[in-house]
């Protein structure tokens, strides 16, 4: 199974493709090689024997026929051992000097090139080897041959063919085992990425792409899907949160939307009771309405959704607005809302949310100051950060509820009293998150300090 | 005033269809896009009421079309996608306003009257006026009864665009809309504390009171009590 699988992977197709044409090749160049030495040796051999006639034709020449026999026998004589092969014959193919036996039995026809075999005398036996040699006619009917034993020429080219077939086959070999070693090891790569993407389609969605750690190009597409990855587990966990968050907080009004109604339907009938029934009822569903539309927001800020549109956005004048929207809630209140913006600080932003975020946070502080108190709302900037501070003489949270009271719907004991969702400061905290910036609570010496610092726009 | 209402969910449908005719209004009903657009073109329509997500042809293709035609019918569309910048995209398309479900009958009424009556308002004014009212939009007065009264700012912005849709009701989604460019509710119902301080200025010292306060719904400029 593993080995088809392995045979049909890409790359071992790819690498059998690769190594067959270049075995092509490599045959074309070794047959190449093999015939251009052959035919060396081949040309060598022809010259070496043409050579020698020449040399044994001025001989004759100068010497006569007899003469010609002296110098053959005395040549071979010198030395028995350099392979030539010499045969002067007469009329009647009697020999008449040389060192063969017999005239070759192949068809022969003067200034022709004649293979052929002859029996070379060794230790162990006469031997078969091959031999190269051209007849000549002389002048007075004898024939003159003059060759060449090519036994090691031809055991050359044997040597030479085993040896070109077995690189061939060698080549093939390794070739192959590199295919099958890479392509188990891309399989095998593979193979941890299809596993782990089944998990997740399983929907454990915390699991990762294994990573080499090598910047391949595995590495590059497994580092991509991861961030991929990290975004999907966080928009999906955001949604899991809001769910969680809608079921908790529609839950107690609906109850008591219910139990309203079915209070005012078992009491006696009567205009008045009906119509009080219905205005709770109104009461509840408006709050109910607010309430998912806040979450809504927060959802979406937190979930930093593609939709939203960034644009340069004055922070100053944000404020400014916010300010300007709460001024008379806070003068009623008895509290004075002071406003400190430097003009001009520009960040890449939502202006929708930012005044949210910013209109909730003063609404905290509304709500949480007591009369006589003072709000502070300041847009500072030093180099790249642009800060929005909203500070208040309220209470204050205490430092360990700090982390707390960001997340949804929580409101701490002291606030209870106190209308409200327990929505404002999550939603602050999102639109923090969506424009990258962050969100610092502190002590006013009294009273909270909340600070979001962002990166001013260029 | 002829409304056609372009919703495919039957019970919206029927709702609006029976609130909308106990306010007076004639309206035509299509639960598609296709034959909302069909009949948005053959017949005339003081107002358009279009859902986003409708079968066949979506809301705002059905707008987009309309527009295309040179078709200048006012439209409120209605959506339960409450994606941020989903309106922006609404408004772009063509449309005139828009609501997010869900939302509160008394709100969808004001806002169709104020379209309603934006459609036969179209030149642009330099006085607005109500009663002994009166708003010059060119030197940024107020005076009532001739005598002068003293207007921030907003103020000002708010009175103008009460006094635009003088004898309708406005809710405070409306206000915050068109004078603050707020999309969202504010924690605190902040426009009360704005709408006492107006009436603190025009009302105060006569005898009659224009600017009241309807119940569950918003507020209005009018005579009557």
């Amino acid at each position: 199974m593993k080995t088809l699988r392995l045979l049909q992977t890409t790359l071992f197709r790819l690498s059998v493709a690769n190594m067959a044409a270049f075995a092509a090749s490599a045959g074309v160049l070794l047959l190449f090689i093999h015939n251009a030495t052959v035919a060396f040796i081949d040309r060598e051999t022809n010259a070496t024997i043409e050579a020698d006639y020449r040399g044994l034709a001025e001989q004759y020449a100068r010497l006569g026929l007899s003469g010609l026999a002296r110098v053959i026998t005395e040549r071979l004589n010198g030395d028995t051992q350099t392979g030539d092969l010499y045969l002067l014959i007469d009329l009647y193919h009697r020999p008449v000097a040389g060192n063969l036996a017999l005239w070759p039995t192949v068809d022969s026809q003067a200034d022709e090139w004649i293979q052929f075999g002859v029996e070379i005398p060794e230790a162990s036996g006469p031997v078969m080897h091959a031999a190269r040699a051209k007849i000549f006619d002389l002048a007075d009917n004898h024939r003159l041959l003059v060759g060449r034993d090519i036994e090691d020429r031809v055991d050359f080219q044997g040597t030479l063919t085993v040896f070109l077939v077995a690189s061939l086959a060698i080549f093939v070999v390794l070739s192959g085992i590199g295919g099958i070693l890479t392509g188990r090891n891309i399989l095998g790569r593979v193979d941890a990425i299809a596993r782990t993407t089944h998990s997740i389609i399983r929907g454990d969605l915390s699991q990762r792409l294994p990573m080499q750690g090598i910047g391949d190009e595995f590495d590059r597409v497994a580092e991509s899907v991861n961030q991929m990855l990290n975004q999907i587990e966080h928009l999906s966990k955001g949604m899991r949160t809001v769910i969680d968050s809608v079921a908790h907080d529609l839950r107690g009004p609906i109850t008591r939307l219910r139990s309203h109604v079915e209070l005012t339907f078992s009491n006696p009938p009567s205009i008045d009771s009906y119509r009080q029934a219905l205005d709770t009822a109104l009461t509840e569903t408006e709050r109910l309405h607010h309430t998912v539309n806040t979450l809504l927001h927060i959802a979406q800020a937190e979930a930093g959704t593609l939709a939203i549109e960034m644009e340069r956005v004055d922070l100053s004048a944000v404020a400014r607005d916010v300010a300007d929207l709460y001024q008379p809630l806070a003068e009623e209140r008895g509290l004075c809302l002071i406003m400190d913006a430097t003009a001009n600080i520009h960040i890449l932003g939502h202006r929708e949310l930012l005044s949210h975020a910013v209109a909730n946070l003063i609404d905290n502080a509304i709500k949480y100051t007591p009369q006589g108190g003072a709000i502070g709302l300041t847009v500072s900037a030093v180099g790249p950060r642009a800060t929005v501070t909203v500070a208040d003489t309220g209470p204050g949270v205490s430092p360990e509820d700090r982390e707390r009271v960001l997340q949804r719907f929580v409101r701490l004991e002291a606030s209870r009293t106190t209308p409200g969702s327990g929505l404002g400061l999550s939603l602050v905290a999102a639109v923090a998150q969506l424009h990258e910036a962050e969100l610092r609570l502190s002590d006013n010496t009294p009273g909270l300090r909340v600070e979001v610092i962002f990166r001013t726009a260029v | 005033m002829r409304i056609l209402l372009i919703e495919d969910d039957r019970d919206t449908a029927a709702y609006l269809t029976k609130g909308l005719r106990e306010g007076g209004y004639t309206i035509e009903h299509a639960s598609e896009g296709r034959d909302g657009l069909f009949l948005a073109t053959s017949e005339d329509f003081d107002l358009l009421i279009v859902d986003r997500m409708l079968p066949g042809l979506n809301g705002l293709a059905v707008i987009e079309a309309l527009r295309a035609q040179g078709n200048k019918v006012p439209v409120l569309i209605l959506s339960a996608l409450a994606q941020i910048d989903d309106r922006v995209r609404g408004l772009r398309a063509g449309g005139d306003d828009y609501m997010t479900k869900p939302y509160a009958f008394s709100e969808l009424l004001a806002r169709v009257e104020a379209l309603l009556r934006r459609g036969h308002s179209a030149a642009p004014t330099t006085k607005l006026g109500f009663a002994d009212l009166e708003m010059d939009l060119l030197t940024r007065t107020v005076t009532r009864a001739g005598r002068r009264i003293d207007l921030q700012a907003r103020e000002f912005r708010l009175l103008e665009y009460l006094l635009r849709h003088a004898g309708q009701v406005v809710t405070r989604t409306m206000l915050l809309d068109g004078v603050w460019d707020y999309h969202f509710d504010p924690q605190t119902n902040v426009i009360d504390v704005h709408i006492s301080r107006l009436r603190q200025k025009i009302d105060k010292g006569f005898a009659t009171p224009l600017l009241h306060t309807i119940r569950g719904a918003g507020y209005s400029l009018r005579e009557d009590a």
